[in-house]
């Protein structure tokens, strides 16, 4: 497994082979992993058990943030999700680590654009973040 | 092979899935959309739209023997696949292509015409069948007669409504449940089974009886799937089920999904943002989990193989329909079989027992509960063909099983909560269970349910709250009812904890139950009590995990530990029986965790059964009709002819007069005697009167007779009672007594004001007993034969019986056993004998007693009148009494001795006219 993120549609199907790598729709001289912030959280909800302990529960969700795109890079991005979300698969990384080296995760997921208002600026728009919900393993 | 038994274990691999992080769930719905099977036109003209039961067609297209009789017929003016006049069932298959005659269910509410679009679709719905009565013959589902061999079938339990299946590398193999446990309950037995499968590419084992067949599917769709029971009458017997193969779920949001005791089974509540235009009401619908994951483990886990990934199934609540134009969804309910039963008219249901061959429709041979509900869900119903349906076992005979109901889920409750305290309840799968409530049954019975999780601290959210009822709510239990021997009825009363009650709360009635004998009178009176008393309220438990083993039926029970640490009462509970009787599933869209929330009720113990009694005779039975109206010094008193004269009772109206007699259905009215027990050492005349004025049908015409029935024959009284009907305070005409019931036979139809009933005098020879109060108890060493004498009261009746101690009756072998004699203490001449556990137990009276019962399985009571004159002593007796050790225990208590008598419960009037 390659360490970088990739995207597909559904209809590319479950083969990590066939995914996308997001530098390639965003510019290799703008792109960067480090321009794009990540987060992965394996639970979506937490309960407190009767004996006082914590279960997590609910499937992993993953943000995706990007600073600042250029409007080809957004609409690269939005091939994706078209709507408000969409059925992808993703490549991302997780808060897991094995002897210092981080450990990524193919997943199928939703992906959900992000409903606050977008903040354009000149030649950019800044601050762009997709959330991906109801992460399923592959 | 899976057995159809949606009750288990949770095991050790499923629990740490459930324990485990990380759970979440996928949610899909389903909604039938049921694909056209056969079209055509009606070509006919109308001249009647009352009561429409065959429709001629012409026209038709498509397959006409893919029309299978049950499923839904749309009837439309416009168009094909319309449903704007109605909807109503293939009552038969079709019996020829393009043009012939279709068999639908009597409706006088779809206005037919000439040319009218007819669509018959691959669906099956909930639908009554109604009887008819031609020629004076009683027809089941408008036509079939009884007495054709090839007439009734199977119950048949071959798995839950639907199933939704993957495809796995472009297949998806089913393989339904074992359908062993589908029964007949009309003396026939299963011969064999043969599923079908159309649209499976594979099929293997079809027709396996243990659950071995399996077919494949390789695309995604709607399958009908059926199982053909053949039975040893040669009756073949099919019912359908459905599997959906990688279905596309509607987009929508689930809002409730909840299985509760009280309404009796499961429904719920989701907004669609789907095109819904071409859903019909009571469409079914299914809600199943598109994915399940536990620790990172993906696959769904739940009570029945095959089906764990339903959460539940229905058929859509037209009435619950709610549009919101704005944002662009549809609101609706989906509800279970509970609903739709409920809602389905049904006509006064009745059987009554036969000991012999059944020679009508309301004639069962050794009438039960279980055959009473086969008998009414399969006539009066589609459910035994598209749903599971489980009874009680219960083998308590009964002498008749009836309902006024106008509905079949209140028909279903009548006969079996009425009668052996069971209940009708669906699961979440959508099958049917109707079962004694946990809490009536016998602690060795409880203990032998299924424990399906023992709930650790671990298994459920932050804590619970107990609600603890320091003080009795219910001071007695008088529970009273009959046993029937398959011949006559006898009595039972019971009170619980004893003749005396607690000393808070109000005591309670409950009567015209049905019992195997005393005893389980009696165990039944004290679960009451201990219902009634329970310490514990219900608890309300939110599951840390996506449980759903659990149901509100079959009969289950999770386990849980209270610890003394744990609260400042120090309340102890030590795996602590809990039954579910509410499931809520609530589900978390951002995160897709799918929370089960749970409604237990703590099992009650009940620590002693209720005690034997008969209840006291009032000292007035009636306010004599001796006297004078105008005696009452200045009062003006009409002075009627007391002959006539009834309570103050108004029977409910009958029905419309202007109708004639002979056009009316069967209908069932109920009212009260005057009196509640004529016996017949009682004083002259040995009559009740029941105040009813109607018209009764005259024998011959289309309708059934008229009859009355309500009343219990105790002692000798079978054969020596008569019912009249009376006009004008004198008796107009003779009822014939059959089947428990008064039948009237009049040449013509003739008016009555009400019956009346009586009782010819005498004690009879035929006695009742039955202990009461008690006197006294002790014990008699086993190493000798000098045992007790018992003081009696001259005239007053006793028993006594033998209680602990390894002692036998027997009425041969005297050694090891116990006597109880009249004369000198000692003496075994004469007394009844009990001996060892292995010998075949038999009984006989001892000397200068009346009567003698087993009791409690190896002690014996027996009945004697009391002489002071005369010394009873109960004693061992023994030909070797140095081998022996212990003691016996005996209990003394009054007894009452009943003869002929008529008790007189609410009388039941059955197919009578209004009068005039």
């Amino acid at each position: 497994m390659t360490d970088q993120f990739l995207i597909a549609t559904l209809a590319t199907g479950s083969n990590p082979n066939n995914w996308t790598a997001v530098e390639s729709l965003l510019d290799a001289e703008d792109i960067t992993l480090r321009a794009l912030e990540w987060s992965f959280n394996p639970y979506s909800k937490y309960i407190k058990l009767h004996d006082g302990k914590i279960r997590g529960s609910g499937a992993p969700t993953a943000t995706w943030s990007f600073k600042a795109l250029r409007p080809e890079q957004r609409e690269n991005l939005r091939d994706f999700c078209t709507g408000l979300s969409a059925d992808v698969y993703i490549r991302t990384p997780t808060n897991e680590t094995v002897a210092g080296v981080r450990q990524w995760g193919d997943f199928q997921a939703i992906m959900n654009w992000m409903t606050r208002s977008e903040l354009v600026g000149i030649n950019y728009v800044e601050v762009i973040e997709i959330t991906f919900t109801m992460l399923v393993e592959l | 092979m899976t057995s159809n038994v949606p009750v288990k274990t949770i095991g050790a691999g499923e629990l740490v899935k459930l324990r485990s992080n990380g759970q979440f769930a996928k949610l899909g719905l389903y909604i039938q959309r049921p694909a056209t099977v056969y079209t055509m036109r009606v070509n006919q003209t109308f001249s009647s739209l009352d009561r429409v039961v065959e429709l001629i067609y012409d026209g038709g297209s498509g397959t006409y023997t893919d029309a299978i009789a049950g499923m839904t017929v749309l009837v439309s003016g416009a168009g094909y696949g319309k449903h704007d006049k109605g909807i109503c069932r293939l009552r038969k298959v079709l019996p020829s292509a393009t043009t012939g005659t279709m068999a639908i269910n009597e409706t006088s509410d779809i206005a037919f015409a000439e040319n009218d679009y007819i669509t018959i679709v691959k669906s099956f719905s909930i639908w009554q069948k109604d009887m008819n009565i031609a020629g004076g013959e009683m027809l089941m589902d408008y036509d079939i007669a009884f007495g054709n061999y090839l007439n009734g079938g199977a119950i048949g339990r071959v798995g839950p409504i639907v199933a939704v299946i993957k495809l796995i590398a472009g297949m998806a193999t089913f393989t339904p449940p074992s359908p062993a446990l589908s029964a007949c309950y009309d003396g026939a037995t299963i011969v064999s089974y043969q599923y079908s499968a159309p649209g499976a590419v594979t099929i293997s084992n079809m027709t396996s009886g243990t659950g071995a067949a399996s077919w494949t599917y390789n695309a995604a769709g709607e399958y009908l799937w059926s199982c053909a029971i053949t039975d040893s009458l040669g009756r073949v017997t099919t019912v359908y089920r459905w599997v959906i193969v990688e279905p596309t779920s509607e987009q929508f949001r689930l809002l409730s999904c909840t299985g509760d005791f009280d309404n009796g089974g499961w429904s719920f509540k989701v907004r669609s943002y789907s095109n819904m235009s071409d859903v019909y009401d009571r469409a079914m619908v299914t809600l199943y989990t598109a994915h399940e994951s536990y620790g990172g483990v993906a696959g769904a886990i739940g009570k029945l193989a095959g089906y764990e990934n339903i959460l539940a199934v229905g058929w859509i609540d037209g009435a619950t329909i709610s549009l919101n134009t704005v944002e662009g969804y549809v609101d609706f309910e989906v509800k279970d079989a509970s609903f739709w039963l409920s809602k389905i008219r049904s006509y006064p249901f009745g059987v009554d027992n036969s000991a012999v061959a059944p020679a009508n429709w309301q004639e069962i041979n050794e009438l039960t509960v279980d055959k009473a509900l086969a008998h009414l869900l399969f006539w009066n119903s589609t459910v035994t063909s598209l749903m599971d349906c489980f009874f009680t076992g219960s083998t308590t005979l009964l002498a008749d099983a009836a309902s006024p109901a106008s509905n079949l889920w209140q028909q279903l409750t009548d006969i079996a909560f009425s009668k052996i305290f069971a209940r009708p309840l669906i699961n979440s799968l959508g099958q049917m269970f109707i079962e004694v409530d946990t809490q009536m049954l016998t602690a060795s019975d409880q203990s032998a349910l299924t424990i399906v999780q023992h709930l650790e601290k671990y298994d459920y959210q932050e804590g619970f709250e107990i609600k603890i009822n320091k003080f009795n709510k219910t001071s007695m239990v008088d529970l009273s009812g009959s046993y029937f021997d398959g011949n006559a009825l006898s009595f039972l009363y019971s009170k619980a904890p004893g003749s005396i009650g607690g000393t808070f709360g109000n005591p309670i009635v409950e009567e015209n139950y049905s019992f195997d004998g005393q005893d389980q009178c009696n165990q039944q009176a004290g679960a009451l009590y201990a219902v009634a008393n329970n310490p514990y309220e219900w608890i309300d438990l939110e599951l840390a995990s996506q449980n759903r083993f659990f149901d509100i039926t079959p009969r289950q029970f999770a386990t849980i530990n209270v610890s003394a640490l744990n609260n400042p009462l120090g309340i102890v509970l030590t795996t602590a029986k809990l039954i579910p009787r509410g499931i809520e599933l609530e589900y978390n869209e951002d995160g897709g965790f799918l929370k089960t929330l749970i409604t237990f009720e703590f099992l009650a113990i009940a620590s002693m059964d209720g005690v034997t009694y008969v209840p006291p005779l009032p000292i007035v039975e009636n306010v004599s009709d001796d006297f004078i109206l105008d005696d009452f010094g200045g009062v003006d008193f009409p002075n009627p002819d007391l002959g006539t004269w009834f309570p103050p009772y108004l029977p409910p109206p009958i029905g419309d007069p202007s109708v004639p007699c002979n056009n009316l259905s069967y209908n069932g009215f109920s009212a009260a005697w005057d009196k509640k027990e004529i016996r017949g050492d009682g004083i002259a005349p040995l009559t009740a009167r029941l105040y009813f004025p109607c018209k009764l049908h005259a024998a011959g015409g289309v309708n059934k007779l008229s009859t009355v029935s309500g009343w219990l024959v105790g002692g000798d009284a079978v054969g020596k009672f008569s019912v009249y009907g009376i006009s004008g305070g004198a008796r107009v005409i003779t009822a014939s007594i059959t089947g428990g019931k008064a039948v009237f036979s009049p040449v013509a139809q003739i008016d009555v004001d009400g019956f009346e009933i009586e009782l010819q005098a005498g004690l009879g020879s035929l006695l009742t007993y039955t202990p009461s109060d008690y006197v006294a108890s002790g014990s008699v060493a086993a190493t000798n034969s000098a045992g007790v004498n018992v003081a009696t009261v001259e005239g007053q009746y006793y028993s006594i019986e033998g209680i602990g101690g390894p002692w036998r009756y027997h009425s041969v072998y005297l050694q090891n056993g116990y006597n109880f004699n009249r004369g000198s203490g000692g003496s075994p001449s004469g007394g009844v004998g009990f001996t060892a556990e292995s010998q075949v137990m038999s009984l006989e009276i001892p000397l200068g007693c009346l009567f003698t019962e087993a009791i409690n399985g190896q002690y014996a009571r027996t009945y004697f009148k009391g002489d002071p004159t005369n010394i009873f002593n109960f004693c061992v007796s023994d030909f070797l009494f140095n081998d022996n050790s212990g003691s016996l225990g005996y209990i003394l208590r009054k007894a009452i001795v009943t003869g002929r008598r008529l008790i007189l419960s609410s009388a039941f009037i059955q197919n009578v006219c209004p009068a005039g």
